[in-house]
């Protein structure tokens, strides 16, 4: 199955490496306050399942919340956009302020202008993941071939028609891929903006679980929630791309190589 | 004889492209009513230039064309390329202009089926363009423009992609077709198609294209097979050739 030989090679390399970090840490007797081993980390994280599990749960909230609220956003603004130059010309600039400005720097002010702490990490979230979405939704409804745009205008087609049946399944396999790049953003939104508000209020993520534990200087369960936020961020990279693989070989048999990729 | 009713006039028509480069004209022609106009010239000339501008999709940079048929203009476009929607099947890219039309997915889908099985194309429905052979594409671009009962085709060399057989299945195909009465602009680079298929050929000059010979095709009034291997036919031909040439050189 080739599905299993591309796994094998990247699993193996990563069981090597954590193989070569175990060694390491024991042959050198490297302090476990400083570098804990795999096995450690492997422990903690399962004597500590009560407490991080449900701040796990709480950053997926945000992390996949926000990538909704991107995918919807930035294709809406994308499709206004793309309907009206005026717009784009008037709220492109503010899209790139908020896209060039750190998060860290805007999540303080957000979290002072919005009471509730759920829907400040939200915006932050949204605002790092949206910007992907919008500029490769947009790049996607301009690439339209102009063979077929020939077409459209011959047939007559209304305005509504040509956004239904060109635009938007032109625009489709770049707002995928715009898509990919924000799953990614959103969960370092989340995270960054969880630590720029401390570890307050009643539900919190595991950012708050590392400040917690870096408090405490309790590193092996700083590895623990480290190893959460790691594994999420690859299994939504890893969701999309098969959605993607799926989406684009069943939709037109065009490759990614295609398909150009606004990057953050 | 009558005179033959006059569809579409170009009068004094010109292009020149906002890079600067002239594209077409001035050309001075008439379409008549019925009739199938080819148009040969060298590569490069503006032909498939003057097409898009007799379909409105391109505004000459000065001349007119006038539309004089009784009707509104009804136009269909089988450009050079394909150009089918890659994401639709066979069937929803032929139907695509009845849909455009207003008509709902499981009329046009009935309507369009007898032109996917004349264009060879049946048990294709629901393929996609990128599972279609070139010839194939083209076959299901030329179903979508005749699904739409036209009263002006414009094809442009859209029997280039294809095998040989295929091609004069075709060419009969579209004289069968065209003895209904549309009119039909015809782009082509093969001097045998032309004369086989036109009542008329339009041969345009180098770049910037201009018309350089009106050259009427004296057919047997049922043309067939036969005719392709007859002396007349490529006495014609030669002709043509020879004008064709002649064209190439007068830049
Ligand atoms: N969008 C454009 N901008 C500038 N120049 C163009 C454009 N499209 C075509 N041309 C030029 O206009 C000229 C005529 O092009 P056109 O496609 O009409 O030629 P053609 O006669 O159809 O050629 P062929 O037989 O190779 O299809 C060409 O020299 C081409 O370089
Ligand atoms: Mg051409």
């Amino acid at each position: 199955m080739r599905a299993a030989r591309d796994w094998i090679a990247p699993a193996l390399l990563v069981l090597a490496l954590l193989g070569a970090w175990e060694a390491w840490v024991r042959i050198a007797e490297v302090p476990q306050y400083l570098v804990p081993a795999p096995s450690l980390v492997a422990t903690t994280l399962w004597t500590n399942l009560d407490s991080l599990l449900p701040s796990w749960w709480f950053t997926i909230r945000i992390t996949v919340g926000a990538l909704a609220l991107a995918a919807v956003g930035g294709a809406l603004i994308a499709c206004a956009f793309a309907l009206s130059r005026t717009l784009e010309r008037a709220l492109l600039p503010v899209a790139i302020v908020l896209q060039v400005t750190p998060i860290v720097a805007i999540a303080p002010l957000v979290l002072i202008y919005l009471d509730d702490t759920t829907a400040a990490l939200l915006l932050c979230a949204w605002i790092v993941a949206f910007f992907p979405v919008l500029s490769n939704t947009l790049a996607g409804l301009r690439a339209v071939e102009p063979g077929l745009r020939e077409l459209f205008a011959l047939h007559r087609a209304r305005p509504w028609q040509r956004l239904r049946w060109l635009l938007l399944p032109t625009a489709v396999p770049y707002f995928m891929a715009g898509l990919r790049i924000a799953g990614g953003l959103a969960l370092i939104g989340a995270v960054v903006a969880e630590f720029a508000a401390g570890a307050a209020g009643r539900e919190t993520g595991l950012a708050s679980r590392i400040l917690e534990a870096s408090f405490r200087t309790e590193i092996p369960r700083m590895y623990a929630a480290l190893a959460l936020v790691s594994l999420t961020g690859i299994a939504i990279y890893g969701l999309f791309a098969a959605i993607d693989r799926w989406w684009i070989s069943k939709w037109s048999g065009r490759g990614l190589e295609g398909i150009a990729t606004a990057k953050a | 004889m009558p005179t033959p009713e006059i569809l579409l006039d170009l009068d004094h028509v010109t292009l020149r492209w906002p890079n600067g480069l002239s594209a077409l004209g001035p050309i001075d022609a008439a379409l008549e009513a019925g009739r199938l106009t080819a148009i040969v010239g060298p590569s490069g000339c503006g032909k498939s230039t003057l097409l898009r501008i007799v379909a409105g999709l391109l505004a000459p940079t000065s001349g007119r064309v006038a539309w004089r048929g009784r009707e509104p203009m009804r136009p269909a476009f089988v450009f050079q390329d394909p150009t089918l929607m890659p994401w639709a099947s066979v069937a929803d890219n032929v139907a695509l202009p009845l849909r455009l039309a207003g008509r709902s997915r499981r009329q046009s889908h009935a309507a369009v089926q007898p032109w996917i099985e004349r264009v060879g194309l049946s048990g294709f429905e629901r393929a996609r363009p990128h599972e279609l052979s070139g010839g194939m594409r083209m076959r299901a671009s030329l179903a979508r423009a005749l699904a739409t009962d036209p009263n002006l085709l414009l094809l442009d060399e859209p029997f280039a992609a294809l095998d040989e057989l295929t091609r004069f299945r075709l060419n009969d195909e579209l004289l069968a077709w065209a003895a209904g009465g549309p009119t039909i602009l015809f782009v082509t680079h093969s001097v045998f198609e032309a004369v086989y298929l036109a009542d008329r050929v339009l041969v345009l000059s180098a770049r910037p294209g201009r018309l350089v010979a009106d050259h009427a095709i004296e057919a047997p009034p049922t043309r067939a097979r036969d005719w392709r291997a007859s002396a007349d036919y490529a006495r014609q031909c030669g002709e043509l050739s020879r004008r064709l040439e002649a064209a190439a050189e007068a830049a």
